[in-house]
């Protein structure tokens, strides 16, 4: 074939490969190699029969699985009522459901603690309606756990399902229908088989974030769990044995997560995933008296739900005096001026996200360019290790990169003393997203299209520059946007990495609700939220360009 | 002009066999097609040439030069596709002059070369519009202005007229034909459409499962074809098997076949008692109401109509005769006599319009 001879897919193979094996295999294979170490193995034994890690393992599966249940039970008839019946302001809803899976879920958990703390809005309304004379504690526990979780996580299983329905072929219905099925019949063996793969996919977000997320619990002071115990350990290093205790949690959660990848693996659709159809015209059914109220106070109650704590956090973040009221009783600008003192959050979140974007640009397009365009065998080392980014848990490569980018290991321990492993590792943690977007759009590219200019005389390189680029721009810059937003709005795995000086405004966020201020916290998430917001509607009009 | 000689070329692809060892030798201006079914490798042999894949077996020469592990860039050839291939992101004029501003010709003579080759092929009206603003036909022209406009060593056509509708594909093919005449283009021209091969090339040939069965003029390949392959591809063929009774005297074979006996011209490697197959097109059987004359060189066989199709130009009809139909196609139906489904009739062959071929063959 016509690119063996070319040396710049054979250089960008190379490169690929070399980043692949230095910024993801190597600080995986750092983690396993320090876990299993034959030192450790009597040490796994008694980590793996402890009392803390068999209660916190406990209430990891009840928290991760309950949420699971509960996202399901909200997210699948969400998407089935959005697609199939005609909602009021549909294109506003639809959207709208992206928006609390674009900010860190613990920001969420900071309204809640507002809204539904023990002196929050809604006890101290009940309190002065005189309908309850002492606190519910509604959140305080696992159980507050889960019920942030459901709230923050059930869209992306709505927005899978929704993407899958988007697919389905509409006659596969209507013959279903003209055999005499009714429509719970229709549903059940037509409806729900063809959106299995979109289901499983979301099924496995929300089960895997649920599983791995440490910020979560720690703002509602949940310790008992696998997550926070794991990076409570590591973080403050107290000791080695705590160090080592922390890694295997990780390493427990690295399997768990992968394992139930693999047995999904065969319906989880990351092509498709990256390949969001929102606006095409769906066959719509109008719902009519009763059916239709019912169905828009899911739709619209589901949805306020999720971005009730999105909204809550401008309420908070211009509150100036706020206590035991059911609102702020003072209103101002402070906390936005706080945070705008300290420019370094702000400073490192460019930098590092610029840096991140232009490193998934350039390694995401040029990569899946060489995995569609060119069959070599490390083709699909680098594709399955691009990908593989999408489920290794933030949780595993804060810990993995920790150590093996520590000041101790030769040459690459350089890295890890300065900032730059920082964009490093956000460009490798969210790559993904580019890698998937380039990828289905090269699909539609036809290959003629570059062996025409090669006939003509141009190169691979220049092909690829002028022809390919400027026809796939869109899609490739949908994902990249993607990539960027999931950057700014990463935390979990920074958390782990960041030195002193190298904070994000996520990072921030986390500090200053871990340290109790609040409105301060809240004035950052305000603004990450509206940048996220408008990043998301350049990057979903770029999507849709693309179709058209 | 370059002479083009592809020398026992082989293609593998994972466990499929595209090509078989493929020599094929392309005469200095020649256009020759590759013609053959899905499948049969002539757009993997077009491929190989190109340069867009390199051989797994055999050599590619253009005249002297091996060229096999020259990468397409480097080959100067002109490539059109089915599909266009047109750069959407390019203006008409732009798609034209492309492999011109690689080649760096000054603007002026690109300008000039632009607006001949435009004139040309009568899309002088459409440089400033982009691809998606053009018809089927339009943007094929455009595919084969920018192909032809650097001078190529060698045109290659893969099914370029595939995706266009009838009437237009034989304007486009008649302007194709003109234009390589005109710059005299050694042109390999890949097409699974017999009428295509056969009004377009000075050679066509024939490919059957990675092999080229038969290579020769279009007249060449009609009317002797040398495998039942070729006989039944190109154009329509009745086909008997048989077996020959006895060779006479006066340069005559007769075969016993499924439909009785029938008289053919001898072949010189056909002897009594061998497997053969009949081989005659539809319109060269002669039919009858009655029963007609008959001389030492013909068949006559009685048969009974079970179906007649007219289609404006000629009729066919598919005669039962035994256990076997046979088709008939009578051109300038008007002055023929009508036919019905269940007549008797009698079909009269001559010996001269029937092929011998030897089984597996």
């Amino acid at each position: 074939m016509w690119e063996k001879a070319s040396s710049f897919i054979s250089i960008a193979r190379w490169i690929l490969f070399i980043y692949a094996l230095l910024f993801i295999l190597y600080p995986l294979a750092y983690l396993v190699v320090y876990v299993v170490s034959p030192r450790s193995i009597s040490e796994i034994f008694y980590f793996l029969t402890s009392e803390l890690f068999l209660s916190s393992l406990r209430n990891s599966l009840w928290v991760s699985l309950a949420t699971t249940f509960l996202a399901t039970l909200i997210g699948l008839p969400y998407a089935y009522f959005l697609h199939r019946y005609d909602i009021p302001l549909k294109r506003i809803v639809v959207p709208a459901t992206f928006m609390p899976t674009m900010v860190p879920p613990f920001v969420g958990a900071l309204s809640i603690i507002f809204l539904f703390g023990r002196f929050g809005t809604i006890n101290l309304i009940l309190l002065d309606l005189n309908i309850i004379n002492r606190p519910i504690n509604f959140i305080y526990g696992l159980h507050g756990v889960i019920f942030i979780q459901t709230l923050t996580l059930f869209p992306w299983i709505g927005i899978n399902v929704y993407n899958s329905l988007l697919k389905m072929d509409r006659s596969l219905e209507e013959a279903a229908e003209s055999l005499g099925a009714t429509p719970f019949r229709r549903f059940t063996t037509v409806t729900l088989p063809s959106v299995v793969p979109g289901l499983l996919t979301g099924m496995f977000m929300v089960l895997s974030f649920a599983f791995t997320d440490y910020a979560t619990p720690i703002v509602l002071g949940q310790y008992e769990l696998l997550a926070p115990q794991a990076f409570l350990n590591i973080q403050q290093a107290i000791d080695e044995t705590r160090v080592r205790m922390g890694t295997y949690m990780v390493f427990f959660m690295l399997l768990i997560v992968v394992a139930l990848f693999l047995a999904t693996k065969k319906y989880i659709t990351l092509k498709e995933y990256a390949a969001l159809r929102l606006q095409k015209p769906v066959e719509q059914v109008e719902a009519r008296g009763m059916k239709k109220i019912l169905i828009c106070t899911f739709i619209y109650v589901s949805l306020l739900l999720s971005l009730m704590p999105h909204l809550f956090v401008f309420i908070i973040s211009f509150s100036k005096a706020w206590s035991f009221t059911p609102f702020p009783t003072k209103w101002s600008l402070d906390n936005f001026a706080t945070i705008l003192e300290n420019k370094t959050p702000f400073v490192n979140t460019a930098v590092y996200s610029l840096i991140g974007t232009l490193i998934c640009f350039l390694i995401g397009s040029i990569g899946a360019y060489v995995i569609t365009r060119s069959s070599h065998p490390l083709n699909t080392v680098i594709d399955s290790v691009l990908s593989m980014m999408f489920v290794v848990p933030g949780i595993v490569v804060g810990t993995s990169y920790l150590f093996a980018f520590q000041k101790t290991v030769p040459i690459v321990g350089m890295l890890g003393s300065t900032w730059l492993i920082m964009p490093l590792m956000l460009a490798t943690r969210r790559i993904t997203y580019t890698v998937r977007y380039s990828f289905a759009t090269y699909l539609t590219i036809r290959k003629t299209l570059e062996e025409a200019a090669f006939s003509l005389g141009e190169k691979p390189l220049k092909a690829f520059l002028k022809i390919v680029m400027p026809n796939a721009i869109y899609g490739i810059l949908a994902g990249v946007l993607f990539s960027f937003i999931e950057i700014l709005n990463e935390l979990t795995a920074s958390l782990f990495l960041y030195k002193p000086g190298w904070e994000t405004v996520t990072i921030q966020m986390f500090i200053q609700m871990t340290a109790g201020k609040f409105p301060v916290s809240s004035a950052y998430a305000v603004l990450l939220f509206l940048w996220s917001i408008s990043f998301t509607a350049i990057a979903m009009n770029l999507a849709n360009k693309i179709r058209a | 002009m370059v002479k083009v000689y592809a020398d026992n070329v082989w293609k593998i692809f994972g466990k499929v066999v595209a090509l078989r060892g493929v020599s094929l030798e392309v005469r200095e201006g020649e256009l020759i097609t590759l013609l053959g079914p899905s499948g049969c490798g002539k757009t993997t042999l077009l491929r190989v040439i190109s340069g867009l894949y390199i051989p797994s077996k055999g050599r590619v020469f253009f005249d002297s030069e091996d060229v096999t592990e020259k990468p397409p860039w480097k080959r100067n050839v002109g490539l059109v596709f089915q599909d266009y291939a047109l750069w959407p992101n390019l203006t008409v004029f732009d798609n034209i002059a492309y492999g011109m501003k690689l080649r760096k010709v000054p603007k002026d003579k690109i300008q000039e070369r632009v607006m001949r080759i435009a004139s040309l092929l009568r899309i002088e009206d459409l440089l400033g519009r982009y691809p998606h603003q053009l018809s089927g036909g339009q943007q094929q022209r455009v595919a084969l202005a920018r192909a032809v406009i650097i001078n190529p060593d060698v045109l290659l056509l893969d099914e370029p007229l595939s995706n266009l509708d009838a009437k237009v594909r034989v304007n486009v093919r008649t302007e194709i034909r003109k234009l390589q005449k005109e710059l005299k283009i050694t042109s390999i021209y890949v097409t699974h459409d017999q009428e295509e091969a056969l009004v377009l090339s000075d050679r066509v040939a024939v490919m059957n499962e990675g092999l080229i069965d038969q290579i020769g003029s279009p007249m060449d390949i009609y009317y002797n074809p040398k495998t039942l392959f070729v006989a039944d591809f190109v154009g329509q063929v009745n086909m008997l098997k048989g077996k020959v009774n006895n060779l006479q005297s006066n340069g005559m074979l007769e075969i016993e076949t499924e439909v009785g006996a029938i008289q053919a011209m001898a072949v010189p490697e056909i002897r009594t008692g061998d497997d053969v197959y009949v081989v005659f097109r539809p319109e060269n059987i002669e039919v009858f109401k009655s029963l007609p004359s008959k001389d030492y060189e013909s068949t006559v066989l009685d048969g009974i109509v079970d179906a007649v199709q007219f289609l404006g130009n000629l009729m066919r009809i598919d005669i039962r005769v035994s256990s076997k139909t046979l088709r008939i196609e009578l051109h300038n139906p008007v002055r023929r006599e009508l036919f019905a489904p269940g007549d008797r009739v009698y079909i009269r062959l001559s010996a001269k319009n029937i092929r011998v071929l030897k089984s597996g063959e």
